[in-house]
């Protein structure tokens, strides 16, 4: 089930009218994780065995994590078995294939062959997302920043709460489960914002990636029969595509917590305006890259030490970033370009006086962008020879004649001005927010009637549900 | 003002937006969607169209035909065999019974075609559950009379009664979906790819899947599903079911349509590895003895029996539990063409 199909309009009405009409808080996390589970099983039933173990497991780690007479020594031990517990399912189900296939072919280059012992696993949805959701919070646990929950009930919605299950944003427990202790009031949502959110997410995603998804997968599925002009723009429509994608799944799963009176943290911030790697990294996907941080980064040391160990810090923790998106070399070359952007980024000479001025941040967007986009080749490709061709076709150096439409770089135009004046603070949707109730609900209908009969009609899974 | 009041004034309101959208589009239609883009059903028809005065067998059926059955290569196997027969395939990716039985209606309105044969697969599968539509094809059959064919089946399935109404929900929905013009500007907006990626020239509407590549060993799951699909063949107890009524009349109502027009009728089950569901599995292998076991009944070419025709259990020849590869294509095509042969020699049945 995903946000745009008509079940989960169905699905939601529902779930959307118990939650309100029940008083009783216990009730109504009852119905959620209910839904939640439901929501989750009509993808497949059989993994809701995985939340409910990593549910349990970190639950109950917690708990002893803050027994009193605890021992250091046992609150170790405690950490480590919830994190291998948690890493060792997300690592079998996800990383176990991968592992196994570069092994027997690392192998075969000193001739020695053994079989290989892969596993027909099915990658369980969403299992990257809410299994860092269970490690944040045994790990606040463990610092102290966070008090045990005492509610299984809650604990287990925190978990499964199914607009941010499948894809996220990775919401922290030190976020949400204060949420859960109080009993939200209907008369405090936003109604015109939310509905607004849901539908520009809607139309992020069946308008404008759905409907660049066609160009996308022809231009990846043949690159090499295409000019050199083609190349940028199959490029660039991948690099719109997936964010429409991605971030109106999060539009549209903040806007779905925020109508049942929860609030999820902001995971995009118009990323293409950034003008460094940093920037771009404060702006994509940000419950990640604050969860990479905050667990990782920092741990492992972040900026303190010498240069060559903050380096190594950030190297390594966009590799596992990259790694985190899927099982694929592809990926980990994804990660280390953007960990080496990011070392170049801290250690760019930077003239004061250029700070602020129009041409230096140009400069930083083309170079930021470059990167980018150089990303996205990895990101997209199923195999390096793919993306080395893409990139030889980017560069000039190979293609053909095909061309993609040139009307889609007046629609990359118009969908970078409208971010960049998003991102400069014009509140594009203020007239809307501001008119009466009857006003708001004629010009909703308008907007949804507009974007229904501009939808692809074909069916497409969001692109992060294989992460 | 009440707050149920409020909201049932706000959901009217927000009717009236979406109905003064699909009303300007209506409007304007003529001028800015003169036609509307019906993917695959329409370009296949139009195609046929094209060949119509020359064909000889129509094959109308799921994926597993649309993937499975080659027509060049039909063309060729039965002129080998002294039978030469030329077939157009017009099957489509997840046909639901009652697209079956509008395309079948196009087609016949064809002027010149004159199939001497026409193969049906009878996809009982997407009767019972109609939920599987695809958005894009089925808008273009959503019409009232075809809205009204998608109720009678699903009211004459087997599923609960709540399945039952959330199916017709469904299908209701989309229909007010077409009438809002769902999807009508997309290609006006986001053009299409179009003929970037042609089918190859002289397909006849088949659509083969890619063969494993050279060398591959095949799927270790696919290959256990064929291991245990000869016992599970043979306990595929039948007897005490029926299809359901409107299937039944659908295929008893496409029989007689066919056969009106002095055309033979042929039921197809191409070859299956696994089902979705347990409920598909009973009423597939129920078909051909409840409903073409009637006197005079349509002959039903059946593969679904491993042991009989262990040249298309071979897991080399299969992408996935549903649908052949080229190379599987190739056999099945074959054993195809040597079967039509031998029925379309035969007086046909009446």
């Amino acid at each position: 089930m995903i946000f745009t199909e008509l079940r989960f309009l169905a699905f939601f009405l529902g779930v959307f009218a118990l939650n309100w009409m029940l008083r009783s808080r216990t009730a109504r996390h009852l119905v959620l994780l209910g839904a939640s589970y439901v929501f989750y099983g009509a993808w497949d039933a059989r993994f809701l065995g995985l939340i409910v173990l990593s549910t349990l497991a970190d639950y109950g780690a917690a708990l002893l994590l803050e027994r009193p007479g605890a021992t250091p020594r046992l609150r170790r031990f405690v950490l480590g078995s919830a994190l291998t517990l948690n890493l060792g399912v997300l690592g079998l189900f996800k990383y176990y294939n991968f592992f196994a296939e570069s092994l027997v072919a690392f192998l075969a280059n000193f001739n020695v062959t053994v079989s290989q012992p892969t596993l027909q696993l099915v990658l369980p949805v969403g299992i990257s997302f809410y299994t860092f959701q269970s490690l944040s919070y045994t790990i606040d646990v463990y610092r102290g920043q966070l008090r045990a929950e005492r509610s299984l009930l809650s604990y287990a919605l925190y978990i499964a709460f199914f607009p941010q299950l499948v894809a996220g944003p990775i919401v922290r427990a030190i976020d949400f489960l204060p949420q859960l202790a109080r009993n939200p009031d209907i008369r405090a949502v936003a109604w015109r914002p939310l509905l607004l959110l849901f539908f520009w997410g809607y139309a992020k995603k069946a308008v404008f990636s759905d409907n660049l998804a066609p160009w996308v997968d022809a231009f990846f599925a043949a690159p090499q029969t295409f000019d050199t002009a083609s190349h940028w723009l199959g490029v660039l429509l991948y690099a719109a595509q997936i964010y429409c994608d991605f971030s109106g799944y999060s539009d549209m799963a903040i806007a779905t917590a925020g109508l049942l009176g929860y609030q999820l943290c902001l995971n995009f911030d118009h990323p293409y305006v950034s003008t460094s790697p940093r920037e771009f990294w404060r702006r994509w996907h940000i419950s990640l890259s604050t969860w990479l941080r905050d667990y990782l980064y920092i741990p492992l040391g972040g900026n303190r030490g010498t240069p060559s160990r903050v380096a190594t810090n950030l190297m390594l923790t966009m590799l596992l970033g990259g790694l985190w998106h899927g099982a694929a070399w592809t990926f980990v070359a994804w990660g280390a370009l953007h960990g080496a952007a990011l070392v170049v980024d801290r250690w760019w000479p930077r003239h004061p006086d250029s700070t602020g001025k129009v041409h230096t941040a140009l400069l930083g967007w083309i170079i930021t962008m470059l990167v980018v986009l150089t990303g996205w080749v990895f990101f997209r490709a199923d195999t390096f020879p793919d993306a080395t061709r893409i990139l030889a076709g980017l560069a000039g150096m190979m293609g053909g004649d095909a061309a993609l439409p040139p009307i889609f770089w007046c629609h990359l135009a118009g969908a970078f001005l409208v971010q960049l004046a998003a991102a400069r603070g014009v509140k594009l949707a203020r007239p809307l927010e501001n008119l009466s109730w009857q006003g708001f609900a004629v010009a909703y209908g308008v907007l949804v009637g507009i974007a229904l009969t501009l939808v692809n009609t074909s069916y497409r899974a969001f692109i992060y549900f294989q992460f | 003002m009440s707050r149920a009041a409020k909201l049932v004034g706000a959901l009217a309101l927000f009717a009236v937006g979406l109905a003064a959208v699909a009303a300007t589009v209506s409007l304007l239609r003529p001028a800015i969607a003169p036609e509307r883009a019906t993917g695959m059903p329409s370009d296949k028809i139009a195609e046929l169209r094209t060949l119509a005065p020359g064909i000889d067998v129509l094959v109308i059926g799921g994926s597993r035909l649309l993937n499975g059955f080659d027509p060049a290569q039909f063309a060729t196997e039965t002129a080998r065999l002294g039978q030469p027969l030329r077939a157009y395939n017009l099957s489509l990716q997840r046909l639901l019974l009652w697209e079956q039985e509008r395309m079948l209606d196009d087609a016949l309105a064809l002027p010149g075609l004159k199939p001497r044969l026409i193969v049906l697969e009878p996809c009982v599968g997407l009767g019972i559950a109609p939920e599987n539509f695809t958005h894009s094809r089925t808008i273009e059959f959503e019409r009232p009379a075809a809205w009204w064919r998608a109720v009678e089946n699903i009211l004459g399935s087997d599923r609960s009664p709540a399945h039952q109404l959330w199916n017709v929900a469904t299908h209701t929905v989309v229909l007010g979906l077409h009438l809002t013009h769902y999807g009508l500007l997309s290609e006006r907006v986001f053009p299409a790819p179009r003929g970037l990626n042609p089918a190859p020239a002289g397909a006849l509407g088949f659509e083969p899947k890619p063969d494993l590549p050279a060398g591959a060993p095949p799927d270790p799951w696919l290959a256990d599903l064929i291991r245990r699909l000869p016992a599970e063949h043979a306990a595929a107890r039948t007897e005490d079911l029926r299809l359901p009524p409107t299937m039944r009349r659908h295929f008893e109502r496409l029989t007689a349509r066919i056969r009106a027009r002095g055309t033979q009728v042929i039921f197809l089950q191409p070859p299956q590895l696994a089902f979705t569901t347990a409920e598909l599995r009973r009423l597939t292998h129920a078909f051909p003895r409840d409903f073409a076991s009637v006197p005079a009944g349509p002959p039903v070419l059946s593969y679904l029996d491993p042991t009989r025709y262990p040249e298309f259990y071979d897991a080399r020849l299969w992408a996935d539990y549903n649908h052949l590869t080229a190379s599987g294509a190739r056999v099945f095509t074959g054993a195809l063409a040597r079967d039509l042969a031998e029925i379309s020699r035969r007086p046909p049945a009446r």
